[in-house]
């Protein structure tokens, strides 16, 4: 109990900050939106740029208490419930056509940015577990990787602080360069919504990509990044197992222990109210029963956003801008150069496969 | 999510999610009142 209420007080402040920024944030954006008659300017002050955009400048500007950082790191549980709750939304065969494709372009995706950033940590000679690390990011999602990986890798705090480090401030910049070229390219909903959820590497700065460019895009960008994370557990596994076998990190037991305690859990929730709204609808075909439902994930759409909303924030609060020029040159160079590739192999895919793309 | 949250004893964060995320659901389902956006 005491424990309890230790936590709940450690965590209280931030997270009430948080969402009093969240709310204002969004109260914001409402009165500009009502009062901005330029329509391109109006897009510039949508709930979700305010929020980042206030999040960045109060994190960097503001000298913000310590107190209110484990608060302010629960962004991360808001954007995993708000999945969560996505899934009553999408038909269980939809997310099964979708992700059934998905998951065939997420397993080339990862290849080729693990054979990508592998070989060009090579040649930039930066130390090989960092390289690995920076392909486990980019080729799947972003922090929660790279922290899985340090561990069973015996990676360096040093690298695995890097590595986040290039990741998160790739995130930054994909928020905006990839609703630009997005926009310059005329990009549909479903395919810029695929290819944020593809390329960019942090799940909150994917959603909150997909989310810059419309609300119909979150949906697929979500979907995609759900694939992605969904096979961390295999890569880990294999980089694991090809550093033990090097004599470089410990044996790897249990490997279908190992697998499950790096799956994903979220992904069985989004799933899991998925089937249990694709089964109300099959058995309420209509009448009132099925207005009803359909209220209901209208209400649960909104609790999403408001999840997300939150996510937002915290994306930008914890951009530092100082961090970013710590990093240092060359796994910065290197992160570049992946990450353009990575962006254009698999922009191109998503284009290749778009006449084949189930909408949601 | 962090290879130091697997090692605590109990639910992890991941599952968490999970929880709140059903609950929540339930809860709408149940008739709560959509939050405005």
């Amino acid at each position: 109990m005491k424990k309890l209420l230790g936590d709940v007080g450690r965590f209280l402040p931030g997270v009430l900050f948080v969402l009093a920024l969240a709310v204002g944030g969004k109260l914001l954006s409402d009165w500009l939106q009502s009062v901005i008659v330029v329509a391109w300017v109006r897009s510039l002050a949508s709930n979700v740029i305010i929020a980042i955009v206030g999040g960045m400048l109060i994190g960097n500007l503001l000298p913000l208490p310590k107190w209110l950082a484990p608060g302010i790191g629960t962004y991360e549980f808001f954007l995993k419930v708000g999945i969560v709750v996505m899934g009553a939304r999408f038909l269980v065969t939809d997310v099964a056509r979708l992700g059934g494709m998905g998951l065939a372009i997420v397993v080339v995706e990862i290849l080729f940015s693990i054979a990508f950033v592998s070989l060009f940590a090579r040649w930039f000679q930066l130390p090989q577990k960092l390289g690995s690390l920076l392909s486990v990011g980019v080729g799947i999602c972003g922090v929660s990787a790279i922290i899985g990986a340090s561990g069973s890798i015996d990676a360096k705090k040093e690298e695995t602080g890097y590595a986040i480090a290039v990741i998160l401030v790739f995130g930054a910049a994909a928020l905006i360069a990839y609703p630009l070229i997005g926009r310059l390219l005329g990009m549909s909903d479903k395919l810029f919504g695929l290819w944020a959820g593809l390329a960019v590497d942090n799940t909150a700065e994917a959603v909150a990509t997909g989310a810059i460019y419309s609300k119909a895009a979150v949906a697929y960008t979500a979907l995609a990044k759900l694939c992605r994370n969904a096979l961390m557990g295999f890569v880990i596994l294999g980089f694991a197992v090809y550093y033990a076998r090097r004599g470089m990190a410990r044996e790897v037991t249990h490997k279908g222990l190992f697998l499950w305690q790096k799956f994903p859990k979220f992904v069985l929730g989004f799933i899991g109210l998925s089937v249990l709204f694709s089964i109300l609808f099959a058995a309420f075909p209509g009448g009132e029963a099925q207005a009803y439902l359909k209220g209901r994930v209208g209400a649960m759409k909104n609790l999403s956003e408001w999840a997300f909303q939150v996510t937002f924030v915290g994306v930008g609060l914890r951009t530092s801008f100082r961090e970013m020029v710590r990093t240092g040159v060359k796994p910065l160079v290197v992160g570049v150069a992946a990450e353009a590739a990575v962006a254009a192999f698999t922009l191109g895919m998503v284009f290749a496969v778009a006449g084949f793309l189930p909408s949601l | 999510m962090s290879s130091s949250k697997e090692k605590r004893p109990g639910l992890s964060l991941d599952w968490w999610t999970v929880i709140v995320g059903v609950a929540l659901a339930a809860v709408v389902l149940a008739g709560l009142p959509a939050l405005p956006w």
